[in-house]
């Protein structure tokens, strides 16, 4: 008798209808989204139910607002969950942080968070007239610089460039000579702008001989 | 016969991580990372103990003299770089211990004090030369400054010693502006960068 019930309850755990002992627990899948700036973000849930979730905006101290979100469907304990990033919101990449796959009742409450930042691409473009050693572009005081240098096998100087650091979205930018060639003066064109949700690649460099 | 060996390997091992066992006879070090000590002058101490100058660039320390197991340390800034900024003229404090990071109980061995160095900074002025009208902005890459129509001098946000810059316009409708030499490198007096504009 003790064993049969010991299997039908085994069983009903297997088949992931209800906890032992009585009436089904059911949890809550919800989180925080952390960062969260633009409008656009889809979460998803075990990839068949959609969320979305709508930025709340700073708070008195300027601080971006962490945005708490809740599934409207429950799981069973016992059940696996996950939450993903379906859609990211506009300029901004979301992914997972903690909490975010797990099965449910490990813990008492599921919490899954999902941290959002700006996207941050390359700026860069065309170099052209480079004839001796020397140029050095800056963006700025923080952004980085880039050494023009001979490419030691064809010993030709290069006809493209890109800065090491990015530009994160809405952040302007603006690439200027630092350090010309040797004998040589350059121009800059394009060489400022605002930061939109793809890299730049159109910073012309053209150098010439000093007369 | 088990002893001497082993303290010969620890004393090889000693000598191999640290380099100097020196006056300490404990077994556990103490140390951690420097931010901002972009020139020599950084001068540590633990328990007001022997200094410690740390070199310009250098990210992490380590004090040559161990301390024993749950004795607590106490790492000091003593003397900073003549780059950095005190609270008060002529202070030692332009770098500081993070608070919470320079005390505790050296239970192991600790890597975690933070000293986080702050630089002067000095003035990048631009001077408006020339007529120019609503809109114009210029940029030192990611520090964007509006120019009024009535400016004749703008300043940029402050930038340290050694910092390079590179002041480009931003947007100018309806006028035509250049920058004359706007690149270079900070001093420790600052710079003026001239934005030469007509309009038609």
């Amino acid at each position: 008798m003790k064993k049969s019930i010991l299997a039908l309850c085994a069983l009903t755990v297997a088949a992931g209808l209800s906890a032992c002992g009585g009436g089904t627990s059911s949890y809550t899948i919800g989180g925080v989204v952390a960062g969260l700036q633009y409008p656009g973000l889809v979460l998803q849930n075990n990839l068949v139910n959609d969320l979305p979730v709508t930025p709340l905006g700073a708070d008195t101290n300027g601080n971006i607002q962490n945005v708490t979100y809740t599934f409207p469907n429950e799981v069973d304990y016992g059940e696996p969950y996950s939450v993903t990033v379906k859609t990211n919101p506009q300029h901004q990449t979301c992914v997972n942080s903690s909490g975010t796959s797990d099965t449910a009742g490990r813990l008492s409450s599921i919490n899954a968070v999902i941290v959002c930042s700006l996207v941050t691409n390359t700026i860069g473009g065309t170099i052209t007239g480079v004839a001796a050693d020397g140029l050095v572009l800056t963006n700025g005081s923080a952004g980085g610089t880039v050494t023009v240098t001979k490419d030691a096998t064809s010993g030709a100087y290069p006809t493209t460039f890109t800065f090491p650091v990015g530009v994160t979205y809405g952040q302007t930018y603006g690439v200027t000579v630092l350090t010309p060639p040797t004998g040589q003066s350059c121009t800059v064109t394009n060489g400022a702008g605002t930061m939109g949700d793809n890299k730049v690649e159109t910073i012309a460099v053209t150098c010439a001989n000093n007369p | 016969m088990i002893r001497s060996p082993l303290r010969a390997g620890i004393a090889l091992a000693c000598a191999l991580s640290l380099s100097a066992c020196g006056g300490g006879d404990g077994d556990v070090y103490v140390g951690g990372t420097v931010t901002g000590n972009t020139k020599a002058g950084l001068v540590l101490t633990n328990n007001d103990g022997p200094r410690l100058e740390v070199p310009a660039n250098q990210s992490t320390f380590l004090f040559p003299d161990l301390v024993e197991t749950d004795a607590t340390y106490n790492v000091k800034v003593v003397a900073s770089p003549d780059n950095t900024q005190p609270t008060t003229e002529g202070g030692t404090d332009g770098c500081k211990v993070v608070e919470g990071t320079g005390t505790g109980k050296a239970v192991f061995s600790v890597t975690t004090v933070q000293v986080v160095c702050t630089l002067k900074t000095f003035p990048l002025t631009v001077r408006v030369n020339g007529t120019h009208a609503a809109g114009l902005e210029i940029v030192n890459g990611s520090d964007r400054k509006a120019v009024a129509p009535t400016d004749t001098v703008v300043q940029m946000t402050q930038i340290p010693e050694g910092a390079n810059y590179g002041v480009a316009v931003l947007a100018a409708p309806g006028q035509t502006c250049t920058v004359a030499n706007g690149s270079g490198t900070m001093d420790n007096v600052g710079k003026t960068v001239d934005l030469n504009c007509t309009t038609p």
